[in-house]
């Protein structure tokens, strides 16, 4: 695991981490990106999106934390955040300059697939309020059921 | 009828109820793939059983002042065969109804309490209800038998079928479920019913009746083709092995983690948990898995010599065998080991490579509370992984008491280490839990993350206190500790602390599942 992790934080670039905590160079609005990536590489999925959403109320437009917030609400499987970030993805990058043709086709294609995921994590969760709301007409209807013919058998001669 | 003629009544209502209880105590078992099986999920099924035999008792009393009670009698005997025979083909289609595949447990809350609930009325209201028609109707029978009065029939049929009670109890956990599985379990079960049922409705001297023939027809049907369906094993994963234990069903998956080769042992398959793990190689698990954790300790303590092991929980020996391959270097292992369950020690010595030798000691059967008693004094660390999932804490297994011994067991400067799932450092489980240690050895409980999971490891010391999250020591071992919301201390006097007396870790885990992705987002 250990091994796991370095490699994690070399990848990111931060290979030296493990010395301190956050050190002083990321601890600057700058560094948001950074330290998202770094606590997501270091597998504490939950502290990186808290991260990601610290970022964005510095900088709602930014659309590295914006991307990586909706991808881990989708890991995280919280449907709220996942399309607030979804959608203001697409709006940020609907008005990203098009100095670079293709920098642009590639952030409009990951705008469009974190919204198809995030339409899919919606419809899973609809399925499964569906779940919830047949299991507790069963029940109650059950129950119900049953009270009613303990009540008749009851009263019957 | 005579004293003597009203025997063969008082048989039917022993054995009805033996199969009453067999039914009972298996049906849990049957829907805990889907459900678990918490004391939620024994509430609903419990009450709906007792629902269903109240609402049976006053069917079965209409019934008796019937022209012929014997053929009433014989009817509900053979419905019930049917009802029992197709619970265990039945179970998959409805369980999955309520609680399709693939649903992580911090989605399930809801889920659990009403599918569970839902499950057992469709699937054991109707047997049920019909084996709580016998007592009465063996009662008139017995009654109209020779100058009996109703009080002293109805203690008769009572006692009688009380005792059958008790022989379902201890047969079932004991002979039936080990020896012959869940589905043959009810198979037996219906196919005595059945036979009771066509004897009485013979002896009813009425004709059989196309009701009759079409239950006797349903029990038949049954018999042959209703089987307990397991859920699915994941993608890309094989079925190794399966065996249904006196605790829980157990089987083996095959298939490959992180580019490993991996066996996971799953029992009763709920969720998305594994109760032990095994790779070709001794060592640290990919990451994600909290075993890895269990290895700071010894890395941590640098030293060569003998490291004395003890495992409240060893399932499949996967603490050991990640131990075995991490020690430093000079550092050899001494381990005792407890499971409650003697089929998943099996499976581990078949599938996990679990050793049973002079430095590999295992407790089998053995509750891990119980078994403090006889792990050895002065241990180095001693490991809990007896917390099956969120949802199935043993509350003897959390109490300020029960740490307490554990403390008592361990070397000065010995170390306690606690698997337990949760959301976070906020969830209440984890709060709980490590306050109630705190509490009992009286020092600082460290808590760890587990990378890419949802669980944590509470390090706590007989004496002494475990590194700094920030010091050099932790950061050398496992850098990804010296991150920012990695690990958190509970200091002594933290609250709650859960004791023998008053423990509401049931409260605590369902408030962890409801709450549980709120936690993530860090609202409290």
């Amino acid at each position: 695991m250990a091994r796991g992790t370095v490699a994690a934080l070399a990848f990111v670039g931060l290979g030296s981490l493990q010395e301190t905590r956050w050190p002083e160079a990321f601890r600057s609005a700058d560094s948001s990106r950074t330290r998202v990536e770094v606590l997501y590489g270091a597998g504490d999925l939950p502290g990186a999106l808290q991260e990601a959403l610290a970022g964005l109320r510095a900088r709602p437009d930014d659309p590295v934390l914006l991307r990586r917030a909706g991808q881990l609400a989708l890991a995280l499987r919280l449907p709220d955040v996942a399309t607030r970030s979804a959608s203001a993805l697409g709006a940020a990058v609907a008005v990203m300059p098009s100095s670079d043709d293709a920098t642009r086709a590639w952030w409009t294609k990951e705008a469009t697939a974190l919204s198809r995921d995030t339409a899919d994590l919606e419809a899973r969760e609809r399925e499964l309020d569906t779940d919830v709301s047949r299991a507790r007409v069963v029940s109650l209807a059950g129950l119900a059921a049953v009270l009613a013919a303990l009540f008749a058998l009851a009263r019957g001669r | 009828m005579s004293g003597r003629g009203s025997a063969w009544v008082l048989a039917v209502a022993g054995l009805a109820g033996m199969c009453s209880m067999i039914l009972e105590l298996s049906a849990v078992r049957l829907i805990a793939p889907w459900f678990g099986t918490s004391s939620v999920v024994w509430t609903h099924v419990i009450g709906v059983v007792l629902l269903a035999l109240s609402a049976g008792y006053l069917l079965g009393a209409r019934l008796s002042r019937s022209a012929n009670p014997v053929r009433a009698l014989g009817l509900c005997l053979l419905g019930a065969a049917a009802a029992t025979g197709w619970l265990p083909g039945a179970t998959a289609p409805v369980a999955g109804w309520f609680r399709p595949a693939e649903v992580a447990l911090d989605e399930a809350a809801d889920l659990l309490r009403w599918g569970s609930l839902a499950s057992a009325f469709v699937l054991f209201l109707p047997p049920t209800l019909l084996l709580g028609c016998i007592a009465p109707l063996a009662t008139e029978l017995v009654q109209r038998s020779a100058e009996r009065t109703a009080g002293d029939a109805g203690g008769r049929v009572l006692a009688v079928s009380t005792l059958g009670s008790i022989v379902g109890t201890f047969a079932t956990t004991y002979v039936a479920l080990p020896a012959l599985g869940l589905s043959r379990t009810f198979l037996v079960a219906s196919g005595l019913l059945a036979v009771l049922g066509v004897l009485v409705v013979v002896r009813g001297r009425g004709a059989a009746g196309l009701g009759a023939v079409l239950l006797v027809a349903a029990s038949i049907g049954a018999l042959a083709v209703s089987r307990v369906r397991a859920p699915a094993v994941a993608p890309g994963w094989k079925l190794q092995d399966a065996a249904e234990s006196a605790y829980q069903s157990v089987r083996v998956v095959e298939g490959a983690d992180a580019g490993r080769a991996m066996r996971r042992l799953q029992v009763n398959e709920g969720f998305d948990s594994f109760q032990s793990v095994w790779q070709p190689e001794p060592g640290l698990l990919p990451d994600g898995y909290y075993y890895n954790l269990f290895a700071l300790p010894p890395i941590w303590a640098g030293r060569e010599g003998t490291w004395r092991l003890a495992v409240l929980g060893l399932g499949a020996g996967t603490t050991w065998r990640v131990l075995e391959g991490a020690l430093p270097q000079g550092m050899r292992l001494e381990a005792v080991g407890a499971e409650i369950d003697p089929t998943v020690l099996a499976f581990g010595a078949r599938w996990f490579d679990l050793p049973h030798d002079a430095t590999h000691r295992v407790l089998a059967g053995w509750d891990a509370r119980v078994a403090l008693d006889a792990i050895p004094q002065a241990c180095d660390q001693i490991v809990l992984d007896a917390y099956a999932n969120q949802m199935e804490i043993p509350a003897h297994l959390c109490t300020r008491e029960f740490f307490r011994g554990v403390r008592a067991r361990l070397a000065t400067g010995g170390w306690f280490t606690i698997n337990v799932g949760g959301f976070g450092f906020e969830d209440p489980v984890v709060r709980a839990v490590a306050a109630t240690a705190a509490d009992a050895f009286g020092r600082r409980v460290l808590a760890l993350r587990v990378p890419f999971s949802r669980n944590c490891v509470l390090c706590v010391r007989r004496d002494a206190d475990p590194p700094a999250p920030e010091s050099e020591e932790l950061g050398r071992t496992f850098s990804a500790l010296a991150l920012p919301g990695a690990a958190r201390w509970f200091d002594p006097g933290s609250t709650p602390v859960l004791t023998d007396d008053h423990n509401p870790i049931d409260a605590l885990q369902r408030r962890s599942v409801e709450e549980g992705r709120k936690l993530w987002l860090g609202a409290p």
